[in-house]
């Protein structure tokens, strides 16, 4: 074990001197941002809106299949650390007795529903009043019906609406909600620009349709990602979910950990790795670095498979944001953050 | 409850997930051939069988938007479960929109190796280990 803390300590030690030679290059043109953590979070919202809609205008296959690889485990354990022990629920042992199992069997099942019935455990766990959890229990076999309805399109519509859910959770996290305005309104526009058709000559070109060892086959992405069977809108809800899916990875991979630090200036590579060990603790950072490269490894030799087995471990994670965020909403609690906890 | 539940039921998780590596959420008709070989019955529909058939699929690389307002459609090999007697997916030879219902497609062939069906034995006993590891884990800790 320590071997290996030693090994990805060592890791760090040239990904730190580059960073030191980059900022000593930069640093002065820099200076405001990163001194002022307000400006370098804004700044670095509206960049990563600006450069997803350039990535996806280029090459929405290679980006929808490639990212989940590279992103998607370190995401999780985003996910995990600031949605669950940074709000300290993994202490509330009912909570998790209960709420685990159903996020297990959503992943084992691929079963939305398991997902609606850790939300509805959660409910039904939340230190609120009767009336607001039956109101929230309401709420969630009101969203069950309506997932029935839909049917199969339900879990495309959930898959869509969790992408956008990372960006409420960053609004909430912000500590200047006015800093996220420019994202979220070059995000709109983003949006709008796909779907009025703007930007079809660059989405519906042969070549960014074209798959590739790298890319997957557009129809495998509009079956499970379209909500609409015409083919120029499919491949608009395609590229809106590439859009979403590489602004949702950025949100949890940097704009919210920038948020929820004390420290106000940016942090190195070895700091960054002492604090998430002290947050998850020693195995899941590691874990979860190598499950990164034990998919990278899978993608060389089928990348389709590679990125579906992410996708199956991942079904527990939006189910958990939708739960985190909705008892903090019943229990009336702010989102914590690091100095948060360490004041307790 | 500690972070080491925490990490135990994340690696159980993966653990897990990765006995259903060639899984994910294909479309129904696609599942029901999942594990099973030329010949063998499916379910969908009642009482077929899994085909060597013909899909068919969109052809987005090859799509002139000037000459055509959809792409134009291609066929391709594939094992789905079938009506005994068909040689060709009823979904093949729909001209248009409704033609892009492809074999769940990872850049060539189908994917007849899901193990989604037949293996709920396997995925409670993963849930079971998962929640053994994290008992024994936490007690592990309450014991210190």
């Amino acid at each position: 074990m320590v071997l290996v803390q030693q090994l990805v300590l060592r890791l760090m030690v040239p990904l730190d001197a580059a960073r030191g030679m980059v900022l000593q290059q930069t640093g002065r043109t820099l200076a405001p941002l990163l001194r002022q953590r307000s400006l370098r979070v804004g700044v670095l919202g509206a960049l990563s809106v600006v450069v997803a809609l350039a990535l996806v205008c280029a090459a929405p296959l290679l980006v929808l299949t490639v990212t989940p690889l590279l992103l998607g485990v370190p995401h999780l354990l985003s996910d995990l650390r600031y949605l669950v022990v940074r709000q300290q629920l993994h202490e509330r042992r009912l909570l998790v007795a209960l709420v685990v199992p159903c996020l297990a069997l959503a992943v084992l099942e691929a079963q939305l529903s398991w997902g609606l019935c850790a939300v509805m455990v959660t409910v039904l766990l939340a230190r609120a009043s009767v009336t607001s959890r039956a109101l929230a229990l309401a709420v969630c076999l009101a969203a069950g019906l309506l997932a029935h309805q839909l049917g199969p399109k339900a879990a495309i519509t959930f898959a869509h609406v969790h992408n956008l859910i990372a960006l409420a959770v960053w609004v909430l996290w912000s500590r200047e909600r006015r800093v996220a305005a420019p994202a979220l309104v070059l995000f709109l526009a983003a949006t709008v620009m796909l779907f009025s058709g703007a930007l079809d000559s660059f989405v519906l070109r042969p070549a960014a349709l074209s798959s590739g060892p790298w890319a997957l086959d557009p129809n495998s992405f509009v079956q499970t990602l379209s909500l609409s069977d015409h083919p120029i809108w499919a491949i608009r809800f395609v590229s809106f979910f590439a859009l979403a899916q590489s602004i949702h990875y950025g949100v949890w991979l940097k704009l919210i950990p920038e948020d929820d630090r004390t420290r106000v200036g940016i942090r190195s590579f070895h700091a960054s790795y002492h604090a998430l060990a002290r947050d998850l603790g020693p195995w899941l950072p590691i874990a979860a670095l190598l499950l990164t490269l034990g998919f990278c490894t899978c993608a060389c030799w089928g990348v389709g498979v590679a990125r579906d087995a992410y996708f199956r471990l991942a079904l527990f994670h939006g189910p958990l944001e939708v739960a985190v965020l909705t008892l903090l909403a019943l229990e009336r609690r702010a989102l914590r953050r690091e100095d948060s906890v360490s004041a307790d | 409850m500690s972070k080491h539940f925490l990490s135990a039921v994340f690696l159980s998780c993966l653990l897990s997930a990765a006995s259903w590596a060639r899984a994910d959420v294909p479309p129904p008709e696609a599942t029901a051939c999942a594990g099973k070989q030329v010949g063998d019955s499916c379910s969908d529909p009642p009482n077929g069988t899994c085909q060597n058939l013909t899909c068919g699929k969109l052809d987005y690389a090859n799509w002139n938007r000037d000459a055509s307002s959809i792409p134009p459609s291609t066929q391709y090999p594939c094992v789905r479960c079938a009506a005994k007697g068909s040689s060709t997916d009823p979904d093949a030879s729909s001209p248009s929109p409704d033609a892009g219902k492809p074999e769940k497609d990872d850049g060539g062939g189908c994917d007849c190796s899901l193990g989604s069906s037949g293996s709920a034995e396997r995925r409670w006993l993963a849930l079971g280990m998962a929640a053994l590891v994290g008992a024994l884990l936490l007690r592990r800790r309450q014991t210190r």
